[in-house]
C-alpha cells in the first residue's frame, strides 16, 4: 500500500472516510495492472486513437491517404516527366506493363518495361502501338533528370525513377499531345488535393469564427449569421459558381485564378462547419464543468478556450476531414465544366476535361484514370472522416 | 454579525413569449418571491419536487443566472455585506472564492479533457493563489481531504466511478476555502452505499471548515439526515421553512404534510396509510391564481384561489398558507374534484 | 399460499463483447406467486434488470442465456413451460411477451413513440394478443386508461405522448402492460425519476391493479424505501447473484448476509441505520469485466474469512426458517 504514508498525514476526521476509499484505490490501481493505469491516464487523443484503430476501413483509408499525400505533394520527385513535356512521336500511347526480372547487363533482378513500336495504319494513317517483347528497358531509381526546387529551397535534379534515353516511361499511357499521364495525374493531384486543403483551412477560419460568435453570443447576432448560412446552403450551387467564375478577370495568372477558386469554394462550404461549431458551443456552454469554471471566477475567455474549445476540437477535425472531399469534387466538377482552372494548370478536373472528347472513352480509356483517382481519394477521405467522427467522442459508449 | 446569506424576495423569471419588439410578453416564473436565511456553518435543506424552482434558486444565489428582482446579501467575512443580485459578473469575480458548488451529475461536472490535478488546480490558478509549487501541494492536500489518493493526480475523469468523481468535485469546491457551498442534489445520481460515503464526507468537511451548505434535494430522508434547517418549495414559491425538527415532526403547510406522507421510508414496520396527493405540479408558465397549491390542496378554502398567502411567522418558522392567517382561517372549505384526501394502504 | 406463476432456476446471462465476457447474471433462482410482490434490489450493474429481460426474451446478441430454466405457468393449475426454450422472436415468445408476461420500463419518456397517438400503443397490444374487434378494442383501451387513473379517457386516447406529464406517461405504460391481463408484471424501476408525490400515486396504482386483476409483480429497484413500502418478499442481488432472499419484515429487521446488513445500515432512515454517521460499505462494485473468485462480495466484506470466501462460491441455502442466503457464515460446512 503506497498510500500508508499519505494516510498518516491526514487528520483524524477525514482518515475514517479516507480509509473507506483506500481499498477502492488499491483495487483499481494495483501495480499488476499497469495497462489499466495507462488507460486511466490516457488523454482524449490517445483514447480517440484507440477507438479510431478499431474502425478498420478508416485505418486503411488513413494509410492510403498518407501515401497519396506524400506522393502528390512531392510529385516533382516522383513524376518522371514534366507535366507539360510532350512527345509528338508518342501520342495516345496505351499504358505500359511493369515487369520484374533480369535485364541484360544487370546482375540483380529489377523492374523493366517493354518499349512500344509505333506504326501507322496503312489506310487510315492512325498510329498503332505494339509491344516489342524482345527489348527490355530497365527502370532505374534515383536518376538525374530535369531540375526542380525542393520545397522552393534548393535546386535538384534527382528523381525517383526514370528510363534511359531515348526511351520514355509512360506507365499510364500518354494523351493526345504525347504527355505522360502518370506525371500529369501526380501534378494534377497536387493541385486538386492542395486546393482541398487550402480551401478547408479557409473554411475552418470562417466556420470557427462565425460559428463561435453565433454560439457564444446568441441572440440577434446568432440569428443573422444563421440566416446567411442557410441562404448560402440552399442556393443552387452551379449558378453561383458560374457567376463567380465569370467574375474572375480574364487577365489573371493561373495562380491567382487558383486562389480565387479556393476562396469561392470556401465561401460555399463554411456553413456546415459554422453550424457544427455553434451547436457544440450551445450544448457545451450548459455543461456543469463550464458552469463550475464560471463559479470559480474564470473569465469568459478562459471558459471558451480552456473548457469549450478543446472539447469540440476533435469534432471539428472530423467535420473538416469530411469537408475536403466536397472541395475536391467541387473543384473537379467546376474545372470539368470549364469554369474553374484551365490549362496550362493541371488538375484532375482539367485532365478530365481534356478526356471529354468523343472516342476517348472508347479508344483511349486510360485518359479517364484521373476520375479513378478522384473516386479513390474522395472515398478514402470519407471513410477516414467517418472514423474520426466516430472516435471524436471517446467517452460515449 | 449579519448572517452569511440572506435572500430577500428573489424572483427568477424567464421570458416565455415575446412581443413584436422582442420584449417579453409572458413569463415562466421559475422562482417567485423567495426569502431564505443561511447562517455560518449551517446546512439549509431546500426541498421540493421537480419544477419547484429549487435548483434555479441555487443557481441564482451563485449568480449563474441573473435574478429579475430581489436581493442576495452575502457576507463572507462577517464585516462587509455584498448584494450579489446587483453586481456584474466582473464585480462578482473576487467574491467567487467564497462560494462554490457541488453538482448533481458527476459525469458532466468534470471536464473530460483535464486531469484530476488540472481540475482541482483550476480555481487556485484562476484566482492567482500561491506559487505553482504551493498550488500543487494544495491539490494533494485537497485530494487527501476528499479521501482520494494522490496516485490519481494524472488520471482523467473517465477513470473514476460516480462516487469518486463526486469526491473530485468536492475537492475542487474546497480549494479556495469557501464559506458557502451550494449542493445541487449531490447524491441523487449515486448508488445507496456510495451516497452514504459522500454524505459522511460532506458532514465531516462541514464540521472541519465551518462550511455552510445550501443543500438542494428532492429526497426527504437525505435532507432529514444532513440538514439543520429545511425550506420547502412548491411551484417556485417557498411554502414553509423552519428547523428540521419543526418541519419533519410537526409540518404546518398542507403541502409539506402531503410530501412527508408520500415519501416512502425504508422501514416496512412503519407501513401506514398514505395521503396520496392527486394531480401534478403546475406548469410554471401557467400558475394557478392565489395560493399555487390550492388545486391539489386537501384543505383548500374558498379564499385560496383568490388570495396569495403572505409569510406568517409561527414559533420561529415561516409558513405561507391562509390556514394560518388570522383573517382567512375561518373561510369555508373549498369543494373541488380530484384533490380529496384519499387514504389507501 | 397461492400457486407459483414464475420460477427462475439458475439463470445465467452473458455478454460476449470485444473487450471480454460480461457475466451479468450468474445463477439466479427465485419464484413468484400470484398476488405476491417480489422486490429485486441491488446497486447499478448487479444484473437485476438483466434477469427479468431473460424472462421476457429480451436478451439481444451479443448477450445470451447459456444456462438455467425459467418456468412459467400460463393458466391456474396448468403445467409450466420453460420460456428459455423459445427463441426470442418465436411465435410463442411473442405471444407471451407483452401478453401474459408484461413489463413496465424505467423511462416513460422514451417507451412511448412520439409520432403515434397513445391509443395506438394500447390498440397494438390488444390487436396482437386478443381477438377483439375494432370497437371492442377501443372500449377496452378506454377502460384501461380509466383504470390507471387517466380522466377523459376517450379524449386522451387520441392525444400524443408529449401532451402527457412523466407521471401520466408512466400510467399509460402501465395500461399498456396490463392490457392483456398478464400473470406476471415486471416493473423495472417504475418510479425512478418521478417526484415523490407522483411516485406514491404510481406505487398505489400498481398495488391496486395487482389486487384487482390478480398477478405476480416483480419490482426491480435500487430504492430500499420503495421496497419497504410495497414488497412482500425481497431478493438482494450483488454482482449477478442473489445473496439473500427473505420476506420484507425479516430482511429489514434481521438481515443475514453481510452485504444486506451493510446496505441496510447505509440507508438513511432504515431501522438499522444510526442517526449520526452512516455506515458505509468499503470500496465500490468492481467493474463488469473483472472476475472476483469465490464469494463476489468478499473484497468488501467485514466478515471475510481468508481461504474460504476468496476460494469457494457460497451456495444459496436456507440460513433459518425465514431467510435463504448465499454466505459461508451460514453454510453448515464451515460452521458459524
Amino acid at each position: 500500500m503506497t498510500d500508508s504514508s499519505n494516510n498518516s498525514r491526514r487528520d483524524q476526521q477525514s482518515a475514517q472516510s479516507a480509509g473507506e476509499t483506500l481499498d477502492v484505490e488499491t483495487a483499481a490501481a494495483a501495480p499488476k495492472d499497469m495497462n489499466k493505469v495507462a488507460y486511466y491516464e490516457a488523454s482524449q487523443w490517445k483514447l480517440m486513437w484507440r477507438r479510431f484503430r478499431k474502425h478498420k476501413m478508416a485505418l486503411w483509408s488513413l494509410h492510403f491517404l498518407i501515401v497519396i499525400y506524400v506522393l502528390f505533394l512531392n510529385c516533382d520527385f516522383f513524376a518522371p516527366n514534366a507535366p507539360d513535356e510532350f512527345h509528338t512521336q508518342r501520342v495516345n500511347m496505351p499504358p505500359q506493363v511493369l515487369y520484374f526480372g533480369f535485364v541484360d547487363g544487370n546482375t540483380l533482378p529489377g523492374f523493366y518495361v517493354h518499349p512500344f513500336i509505333q506504326e501507322r495504319h496503312p489506310v487510315t494513317l492512325k498510329r498503332l502501338y505494339s509491344v516489342d517483347e524482345t527489348k527490355r528497358v530497365p527502370i532505374r531509381f534515383f536518376v538525374r533528370g530535369r531540375t526542380w526546387r525542393f520545397m522552393g529551397l534548393f535546386e535538384t535534379n534527382l528523381h525517383f525513377f526514370g528510363v534511359d534515353k531515348p526511351y520514355t516511361s509512360f506507365l499510364l499511357g500518354s494523351d493526345s499531345l504525347g504527355q505522360d499521364m502518370f506525371s500529369r495525374i501526380l501534378y494534377g493531384g497536387r493541385i486538386s488535393l492542395l486546393l482541398g486543403l487550402v480551401g478547408v483551412l479557409l473554411t475552418f477560419v470562417l466556420g470557427i469564427t462565425l460559428g463561435g460568435i453565433s454560439g457564444y453570443y446568441g441572440g440577434r447576432v446568432d440569428m443573422v449569421i444563421q440566416r446567411i448560412a442557410e441562404m448560402l446552403q440552399y442556393v443552387p450551387k452551379i449558378p453561383i459558381w458560374l457567376a463567380m467564375a465569370a467574375a474572375i478577370p480574364k487577365n489573371w495568372t493561373p495562380l491567382t485564378v487558383y486562389f480565387a477558386m479556393t476562396m469561392i469554394l470556401a465561401c460555399m462550404v463554411w456553413t456546415g462547419l459554422c453550424r457544427v461549431v455553434r451547436g457544440k458551443l450551445l450544448s457545451l456552454r450548459e455543461e456543469d464543468y463550464a458552469r463550475a469554471a464560471v463559479i470559480s471566477g474564470a473569465t469568459p475567455a478562459r471558459v471558451i478556450f480552456v473548457h469549450l474549445v478543446p472539447n469540440f476540437f476533435s469534432h471539428i477535425i472530423a467535420s473538416l476531414t469530411l469537408a475536403i472531399p466536397a472541395m475536391i469534387l467541387a473543384e473537379t466538377s467546376l474545372s470539368f465544366l470549364g469554369l474553374g482552372l484551365k490549362a496550362p494548370i493541371t488538375s484532375w478536373g482539367v485532365l478530365l476535361k481534356e478526356a471529354q472528347r468523343p472516342g476517348a472513352v472508347l479508344n483511349h480509356p486510360w485518359l479517364l484514370l484521373p476520375a479513378v483517382m478522384v473516386i479513390l481519394t474522395v472515398l478514402t477521405l470519407n471513410y477516414a472522416g467517418e472514423g474520426l467522427r466516430d472516435a471524436a467522442d471517446p467517452y460515449a459508449t | 454579525m449579519p448572517p452569511l446569506l440572506e435572500v430577500k424576495n428573489l424572483r427568477v423569471w424567464f421570458p416565455k413569449e415575446r412581443n413584436f419588439f422582442g420584449n417579453p410578453r409572458t413569463w415562466v416564473k421559475a422562482v417567485d418571491d423567495v426569502c431564505l436565511t443561511l447562517r455560518r456553518g449551517e446546512t439549509l435543506g431546500l426541498v421540493g419536487e421537480s419544477g419547484s424552482g429549487k435548483t434555479t434558486t441555487g443557481f441564482a444565489i451563485l449568480r449563474a443566472l441573473t435574478p429579475r428582482e430581489g436581493s442576495i446579501l452575502f457576507c463572507p467575512d462577517g464585516r462587509k455585506t455584498h448584494d450579489l443580485a446587483a453586481m456584474t459578473q466582473k464585480q462578482l469575480r473576487p467574491l467567487r472564492r467564497h462560494m462554490q458548488m457541488i453538482f448533481q451529475d458527476p459525469f458532466s461536472s468534470l471536464n473530460p479533457r483535464m486531469t484530476v490535478q488540472q481540475i482541482v488546480l483550476e480555481p487556485l490558478k484562476v484566482n492567482g493563489e500561491g506559487s505553482a509549487q504551493e498550488r500543487k501541494d494544495r491539490v494533494r492536500e485537497l485530494l487527501g481531504e476528499a479521501g482520494l489518493s494522490d496516485q490519481f493526480l494524472n488520471r482523467y475523469p473517465h477513470a473514476f466511478s460516480g462516487g469518486q468523481r463526486q469526491r473530485i468535485v468536492i475537492a475542487r469546491a474546497l480549494a479556495l476555502n469557501p464559506s458557502l457551498i451550494v449542493c445541487d442534489e449531490p447524491v441523487s445520481a449515486l448508488d445507496v452505499s456510495v451516497q452514504a460515503q459522500i454524505l459522511n464526507l460532506m458532514m465531516d468537511l462541514k464540521d472541519k471548515y465551518n462550511l455552510a451548505y445550501l443543500f438542494v434535494a428532492h429526497d426527504l430522508e437525505v435532507v432529514r439526515h444532513i440538514a439543520d434547517r429545511v425550506a420547502v418549495m412548491y411551484a417556485g414559491r417557498l411554502v414553509e421553512d423552519g428547523t428540521k425538527k419543526q418541519i419533519f415532526d410537526d409540518p404546518l403547510h398542507p403541502y409539506t404534510r402531503s410530501l412527508l406522507a408520500a415519501s416512502p421510508k425504508p422501514d416496512p414496520t412503519g407501513r401506514r396509510s398514505r395521503i396520496v396527493l392527486h394531480g401534478e405540479v403546475p406548469d410554471p408558465s401557467n400558475l394557478p391564481g392565489g395560493c399555487v397549491f390550492h388545486p391539489r390542496c386537501p384543505r383548500a378554502m374558498t379564499c385560496c384561489p383568490e388570495v396569495v398567502p403572505a409569510q406568517t411567522l409561527i414559533d420561529g418558522r415561516n409558513v405561507r398558507c391562509l390556514l394560518y392567517e388570522e383573517r382567512y382561517k375561518d373561510c369555508p372549505k373549498l369543494q373541488q374534484t380530484g384533490a380529496a384526501e384519499g387514504k389507501i394502504g | 399460499m397461492s400457486e407459483t406463476v414464475l420460477e427462475m432456476k439458475e439463470v445465467h446471462v452473458r455478454y460476449d463483447t470485444d473487450d471480454g465476457v460480461v457475466h451479468a447474471v450468474r445463477g439466479v433462482t427465485y419464484s413468484v406467486s400470484l398476488d405476491e410482490t417480489l422486490a429485486i434490489v441491488g446497486e447499478s450493474g448487479c444484473g437485476k434488470s438483466q434477469s427479468s429481460f431473460a424472462a421476457m426474451g429480451l436478451i439481444q446478441p451479443p448477450g445470451r442465456v447459456p444456462a438455467g430454466e425459467i418456468l412459467f405457468r400460463e393458466k391456474p393449475g396448468a403445467d409450466t413451460v420453460n420460456v428459455l426454450k423459445f427463441h426470442r422472436n418465436s411465435r410463442q415468445m411473442r405471444r407471451l411477451r407483452g401478453g401474459k408476461i408484461a413489463m413496465i420500463f424505467q423511462e416513460p419518456m422514451t417507451a412511448l413513440s412520439p409520432v403515434h397517438r397513445i391509443g395506438m400503443h394500447l390498440d397494438e397490444v390488444l390487436c396482437l394478443h386478443t381477438n377483439l374487434g375494432k370497437q371492442e378494442r377501443f372500449e377496452r383501451a378506454c377502460q384501461l386508461l380509466t383504470d390507471v387513473g387517466i380522466p377523459d379517457a376517450e379524449k386522451r386516447y387520441h392525444q400524443y405522448s408529449f401532451e402527457f406529464s412523466g407521471g401520466m406517461r408512466q400510467r399509460i405504460m402501465i395500461a399498456v402492460a396490463l392490457a392483456c391481463n398478464p400473470r406476471v408484471l415486471f416493473a423495472d424501476e417504475p418510479t425512478t425519476g418521478l417526484d415523490v408525490t407522483i411516485q406514491a400515486q404510481i406505487l398505489e396504482l400498481i398495488k391496486k391493479l395487482q389486487r384487482e386483476s390478480r398477478m405476480a409483480v416483480v419490482l426491480i429497484t435500487h430504492d430500499l424505501a420503495v421496497v419497504a413500502e410495497t414488497a412482500d418478499r425481497v431478493a438482494v442481488m450483488y454482482l449477478g447473484r442473489i445473496v439473500e432472499l427473505a420476506d420484507v419484515d425479516t430482511i429489514f429487521a434481521t438481515p443475514k448476509h453481510p452485504y444486506t446488513i451493510a446496505l441496510m445500515k447505509s440507508v438513511i432512515g432504515s431501522p438499522l441505520a444510526d442517526d449520526g454517521r452512516l455506515q458505509v460499505i468499503r470500496g465500490s462494485v468492481p467493474p463488469p469485466l473483472e472476475h472476483v473468485p469465490g464469494c463476489p462480495f468478499h473484497p468488501r466484506c467485514d466478515s471475510f474469512m481468508p481461504g474460504v470466501c476468496d476460494k469457494v462460491i457460497p451456495e444459496f441455502l436456507p440460513a433459518d426458517e425465514k431467510t435463504i442466503t448465499a454466505c459461508h457464515l451460514y453454510s453448515k460446512k464451515n460452521g458459524n
